[in-house]
Parts: structure tokens; sequence; C-alpha cells
């Protein structure tokens, strides 16, 4: 049994869920709005074989669960019959079953979460920026800044060339060329801290790394077809995954003659921009780590 | 004392960061105190990583201080998006607690994983959405159960009693997590670094911080605790990351001991206040580098 708890929107859990019943692998995929209203269980911790899931009336031995896709934040909706208070603490306890439960399985766990661990943004933790350097990356400059206007200042000094985000989960979003970009900064970071990211020159290359190998791919913003990296870099991309404990990661790197910058990680990939081929390889290798084999 | 700045990132309404403020103060220790949900054009943070160094300043109000300057952060705020929380988490500095060390609390089954690694016993367990699985767990504790929340949301440990079984297809609308009541002495140790404080309490209510709604009698007393337990717990606050705990023990008659949750952000001054340990002031010892 191999359990996926996505959000609607989600498309690589889709394409893996469909993956996983093409291979004939028995599926649960719970979205956000079905977790309280289809899933039923019972977790004694410590006691796998004697705890259990049920969807929809069929019930499994949570020893019984071989593999868990979860994007997180745990996505639960709860009951709109419910008052505000009760559907967030609803929510809230959820949730805190969800990260004790999915740490307690003792199936695979894809990115096995981990309370409290950030990945973004991705040079805050001192422990991510010694990881990124021990994995042989080129760390960007990064500036974190409350005030816009001294953003706009360091902006001029990189010739516009930067990628932002606000100190948030959100992923860092490249700044628009030339004066446009200054006034886009104004606008969405006025009240907000932004964390600004040089974009060194290069050329942009997406990894995505999946229990220990990696697909990559070169992207024009809109799609990202496949291309060959040297096995230096291949293991450099799975070696900085090992390090921060995450199975499957989407990295974006600039890569020039001499160096190879990480800009940024993402912990939820998504591969819908990636080509066919490249996007059924992702999900193809991301079955075979969940145990469902070919 | 070492030199260097400690930032409190705390509320001066809270008593628990007032009370720090004052034990810096008394030994003369230079500190920032920085409210995270002030007014933001009080403060300001710029920094910045340029070849793996980082270099900035944070200012508040009229002060500047430079990030190389910052000795220890003490946190009473745990917002993991705060600008403020995370440069400072970026810093090679001392931190009562770290941001992500908070977040083992936030599941009590998760964090009671860790709990039973650090050779403490935990009470028999049942977490539930299923009416029927919670009516079998009461059956098999003989109706010697509590409820209390999963995760981190305040809430009253009560007792289940029979009449409540009534009550158990609301679990529908929310999981629970029931538990085997064991009877016994109950202490809340806090943990300094590699300090230990433990507090006895004795009281008639199930939940003791709630004895006064019960109208039953509280009391507190500082007790010294067996090595082996004061070094489980030490290693239990090692292995969730925090140089400051507050961790509830229970011992059974059977000489059994317990543990329920530690919590990353104990507001050790109710325990002080009572028992006369200077928790303060090793917390402060802590910040300053004299622990």
């Amino acid at each position: 049994m191999i359990l996926i708890l996505s959000t609607h929107e989600d498309v690589c859990a889709t394409l893996l869920a469909e993956e996983c019943r093409a291979r004939r692998v028995p599926v649960w995929h719970l979205h956000e709005d079905d977790v309280l209203s289809r899933l039923t269980f019972g977790w004694r911790p410590g006691d796998a074989a004697g705890s259990f899931l049920e969807v929809d009336g069929c019930r499994a031995r949570m020893s019984e669960v071989r593999g868990v896709f979860a994007r997180a934040p745990a996505p639960v909706a709860t009951d709109p019959d419910l008052t505000e208070k009760d559907r967030r603490y609803a929510a809230f306890e959820m949730e805190a079953v969800l990260l004790g439960m999915l740490n307690a399985l003792p199936g695979r766990v894809v990115n096995r979460p981990v309370p409290g661990r950030f990945f973004r943004p991705m040079f805050r933790l001192r422990e991510n920026i010694e990881a990124v350097s021990a994995a042989g990356f080129a760390l960007p400059e990064v500036l974190y800044a409350t005030s816009v206007e001294r953003a706009v200042v360091t902006l001029r000094e990189w010739d516009g060339e930067a990628w932002a985000s606000a100190v948030t989960g959100d992923p860092p979003q490249p700044v628009p060329p030339g004066e446009a970009g200054e006034t886009w900064l104004q606008g969405q970071f006025a009240d907000a801290t932004v964390c600004l990211t040089r974009r060194p020159h290069g050329m942009a290359v997406d990894a995505f790394v999946v229990g220990g190998e990696v697909a990559a791919g070169l992207s024009n913003g809109d799609q990202i077809s496949p291309t060959e990296l040297d096995q230096p870099l291949l293991a450099s991309c799975a070696g900085l995954c090992a390090r921060l404990g995450l199975e499957f990661a989407h990295l974006q790197l600039s890569m020039s003659a001499d160096r190879c910058t990480l800009m940024d990680i993402n912990a939820y990939p998504d591969p819908s921009k990636c080509e066919a081929g490249m996007k059924g390889e992702v999900v193809s290798k991301l079955a075979n780590l969940l145990g469902g084999a070919d | 004392m070492q030199s260097g700045v400690v930032l409190v990132l705390g509320p001066l309404s809270d008593p628990v960061t007032a009370y720090i403020c004052m034990r810096l103060i008394s030994r003369g220790a230079d500190f920032m105190l920085v409210d995270l949900r002030q007014d933001r054009r009080q403060f300001e943070v710029n920094w910045s990583i340029s070849g793996g160094c980082l270099e900035g300043w944070i200012r508040n109000g009229s002060r500047r201080v430079n990030v190389e300057d910052v000795r220890s952060a003490y946190v009473r705020q745990a917002e993991p998006y705060d600008v403020i929380l995370a440069m400072a988490e970026s810093l090679p500095i001392d931190f009562v607690n770290p941001v992500s060390a908070f977040a083992s609390n936030s599941s009590k089954p998760f964090q009671q994983a860790a709990i039973q690694r650090s050779g403490f016993s935990v009470p028999k367990t049942l977490v539930t959405n299923d009416p029927e699985e919670a009516r079998r767990f009461w059956e098999e504790c003989g109706g010697r159960v509590v409820r209390k929340s999963v995760s981190d949301q305040m809430s009253i440990v009560r007792g289940v009693r029979e009449e409540d079984l009534e009550r158990l297809p609301l679990l529908r609308n929310g999981p629970t997590q029931f538990q085997e009541f064991v009877a016994g002495v109950e202490t809340r140790v806090h943990t300094v670094g590699h300090r230990v404080f433990a507090t006895e309490i004795t009281s008639g209510a199930m939940d003791y911080r709630y004895a006064e709604r019960e109208r039953t009698p509280r009391r507190m007393r500082a007790v010294s605790l067996p090595d082996e337990i004061a070094e489980r717990c030490l290693r239990l606050s090692a292995e969730l990351g925090l140089r400051l705990a507050g961790i509830d023990l229970r011992r059974d008659p059977d000489g059994r001991c317990y543990c329920w949750e530690a919590n990353p952000m104990p507001g050790f001054t109710f325990f002080e206040n009572t028992s006369g340990q200077r928790i303060g002031d090793a917390v402060a010892d802590l910040l300053c580098g004299d622990a």
C-alpha cells in the first residue's frame, strides 16, 4: 500500500498515483478535503502492527504501508460546519497527528517531515550554508533587508540580476529586468523583509534528485529540457540532498566555466515544467523509491 | 562574563522575558530587547552573505548592533519566518532555544518517540478519530484514561469517565490523544545547559496547572533527582536541541519514571517563585557564557 497526501493541484502527486496504479500497486491518494472525512485511524505509538489506517472502509495495518508521499505543510481541510476556532483547533490537531504518524511509520516516507526544519530561504540556517559549501557548490551573494530602499541600492550594484523572496517558505522569483525590477521590488516588499539573491552569469540548470539519482535539465523559464551533467556534479547534487536529509528535491543551479552556484532548493518539487520524457523519468524514479517496483 | 550583546526576543509584558532582562541587568550584561510583534518601524535589519561570510546589523530604536557583536539569543517568540530570528539562526551564537527546536513539541506523539529513546517510560497511548477504537482502549485500560491535545495547543488534561463515552462520536470532527492514567508523584524538571532543577508538585488536580479551578491545593518544593533520572533529562534536552527545557515527569508507586513532555519555552518563573531555585540566573549564565 502506498499512501499519497497532497492538494488537488499537486501535479507530481497525481502523476505518481497514476504511475502506481499502472504498476498495479495499491494506492490511497488523499487530498486536503479527504484527510478528516475519509481517513480513519487508530494509532498506538510504538505498535505499528496494532495500529491501523482505514480509507472508505478498507483497512490496513500501519506496518503494511510500504511507502508515503506526503506534501507539506500537511494539507488538512476541516468541516465547514464547525466554528472558526474549532476548525483551527481540528486542523492543528490533525497536522500534529500526521507529523507524529509519518515519522512513526516503518515504511519509506519520502522527505520524512522534521518539525522546525526550514529550507527557505535557503541561506538562513547555518547548517544549510555549511551543507551547500561542503557539497562543493558556490554560495550566491544574499541580502536580507527590512528596508526595501536598501534592497534597491543593492539591486543596482548587482546590475538588476537577482531573485527575490520574502522570509517565508515561498519560492524566490526573478526580479524583472531594468527599472521595472526596482518598481516591482518596491511594490512587493514595501511592508515586508526582502531576501535578495544575486544571480551570477551562467547557465540555468534544474536538477531533480530522487533517492540519490538525478534527472537534470536546462530551463528556458517555461520548460525544462533534459541534459547530461558530469559525474562530479551529479555526485554533488546527490550528496547535498543526503546531507540535508532529502530524498526528493529540486535544485536550481547557475553554471559558469569555473563554478556551479546553488540558487535554491525545493523540498517539494514540482516537475510539471519538465518535458514529458523527463517528467516521466522523475515520477518513475519516485515510484521506484516508494517501493512500487516496475 | 564574556563580552558581546545578548539578544532578548520577546515582549516585556511577558513575565519570563522581563525576569530574564532583570537577571541580565543585575550582572551588568549588555543586551538588546526586541519585541518581534512591535511596530516594524521601530527596528531595521540588514545583513548579507558574501563569499560565505556573514555581515550586517540590527537597529532597534536608536541603537545599532553589528552581527559579529551578538553573542547569544534568548527567544520567547517562536515566529519561524521572522527576519531577526532568521538572521540570528545563521550566526554562530548560543541560542536559548533555536527556533527549529521549538517545533518538536508541536506533536506530542512525535516528541514521545524521543522521550522513549532517552530512557523514560511513556504511558500506553492511542491517537484516534475512531469512536470504536477509543472505546476499546478505554476498556483495555479499565476506564483509567485521560485525554489531551495532540498538538501544542493549550488544553487541560481530563479524565475520561463512563458518561463521556457518549461523546466519542465527536472524534469524527478531529482526533484526540488518549493515555492510560498513571498515578504518582509529579516533578517538573528544568534543564538549563548542563544544570538540572527539579520541583516536586503535590496536587489533587488531574492537571496541577489548574488546581485553583478544581479548588484543590497545590504544593511545590525543590527536590534533588537521582543521577540517572537527571542524566535522562539532559539526554532528552540534548536530543531535542533544547538548552532550556521544562520536562514533566511522574514517578509511579513502583518507582518507574514516566515522562509526558518537554516544553521548549517553559514559564519557569512559576516554579522559581515557589521553590526558590535560581533558574533565571542559570539561564542568564548560559546567555553570558558563564555556565
